[in-house]
């Protein structure tokens, strides 16, 4: 994950540097757990936006990537509190992966049922298992992050890798051929 | 390990969660059941299908990050000038309302709120107390003449209570003249009826 110096809360530079470094990973996060794909691009906006005004109260020792996704969290779940707000249900959502080019068909097709799946998850097993599939987090880290004891993590994890298993045996027999 | 125990742990074992001497208990059990062994491989295709899915494309505009703080941080300064002005406002109707006063006196700060009580100077006890000599003599003559007449009007009450006495016992010194003349009188006539009824059957002898 690695961890970053304090010079990006002074300099413009700097700070577009760490945009750069850390905006495909948020956007990978936001969209595992936001679970919509239209929004991606405007979250991710709002989680840099949120850091910049933020950056005053960073301190250095604490880790970068545990800050940085807290962030990421917290502006994940203000959107998915407005959704639930505007009466918008997760299920209803469905992501745009079949629209992204250089994607063979069948591969389109497997990446439409993997985000149904996981659309189709609690939001507090979508964070785990986002942080720990696509971020490489351990439990340690991924506690930092949301605060919840790594014990309970790992049934979570557990229990979102079990409930996948069934998703994609239900939406998609063809995986289970591969 | 049984494969309940197993199952809870394989989502681990396929990413590596385990420590090596649960993993090498978890890979035994798997050599021999072939359920769990199925089930282990559909986590690790779930693991893969999960990769299926791309990264959203973002670009993420520096520039406009820091405009957006910028105009962000001069709404938020405005808000805070409105909220502060508004407070400011309502505190100072309050106080207002409250009718406010803080004073400070010689040694005492004095905070009071709302009407102030009705101030009621204290009764006098002497209405009228004498200023100078002139007036205590003047009060002391005034006083000598009210009890004089006081005393002359017992002295008259007396005299008339006096004369009414004198004139009573007259009245009753001649009552008790005519009781004991009418008593004589009374005494005479029954003489009289005796002697006219009886003399002539016990001549000198009353009864």
């Amino acid at each position: 994950m690695g961890s970053t110096d304090g010079s990006w809360r002074t300099d413009e530079a700097a700070f577009a540097g760490l945009v750069r470094r850390w905006q495909r990973p948020i956007a990978r996060f936001l969209q595992r757990v936001v679970a919509d794909e239209d929004r991606v691009q405007d979250l991710c906006q709002d989680v840099f936006l949120r850091v910049y005004l933020a950056r005053e109260r960073y301190r250095e020792t604490d880790a970068f990537s545990t800050w940085l996704f807290q962030i990421a969290l917290n502006t994940a779940r203000d959107a998915l509190r407005r959704r639930r707000r505007d009466g918008q249900p997760l299920h209803t959502i469905e992501p745009l992966v079949d629209e992204s080019p250089g994607l063979a068909c069948e591969q389109r097709e497997t990446a439409l049922v993997v985000a149904e799946a996981v659309a189709a998850l609690p939001a507090s097993l979508r964070e785990v298992l986002a942080l720990r599939h696509d971020q490489g987090m351990n439990f340690e880290q991924i506690s930092r992050v949301l605060g919840v004891p790594a014990s309970t993590l790992k049934s979570r994890f557990a229990t979102a890798l079990h409930r996948l298993r069934d998703q994609l045996a239900a939406l998609g027999p063809q995986l289970e051929e591969k | 390990m049984n494969c309940p125990t197993v199952d809870e742990l394989l989502p681990l074992h396929a990413y590596g969660d385990l420590s090596a001497d649960e993993a090498a208990e978890v890979d035994g059990h798997l050599a021999e059941c072939p359920g769990c062994r199925a089930e282990f491989a559909a986590l690790t295709a779930v693991r893969q299908a999960l990769d299926a899915t791309p990264p959203p494309e973002v670009v993420v505009d520096p520039i406009v990050i820091s405009h957006a703080a910028i105009e962000r941080s001069a709404v938020r300064g405005r808000w805070r000038w409105a909220v502060a002005c508004g407070g400011l406002a309502l505190g100072l109707m309050g106080l207002a309302l409250l009718k406010l006063e803080v004073r400070v006196d010689g040694q005492q700060c004095v905070v009071r709120w709302g009407t102030p009580p009705e101030i009621v100077p204290p009764a006098r006890l002497v209405e009228s107390a004498p200023d100078t000599m002139v007036a205590l003599e003047e009060r002391v003559r005034v006083l000598q003449e009210l009890t004089h007449a006081l005393a002359a009007d017992v002295a008259a009450r007396d005299r008339v209570r006096g004369v009414s006495q004198v004139q009573t016992n007259a009245r009753l010194d001649a009552l008790v003249r005519t009781i004991a003349r009418r008593f004589q009188e009374a005494e005479r006539d029954v003489d009289a009826l005796y002697t006219a009824q009886f003399r002539p059957v016990n001549e000198g002898v009353k009864p």
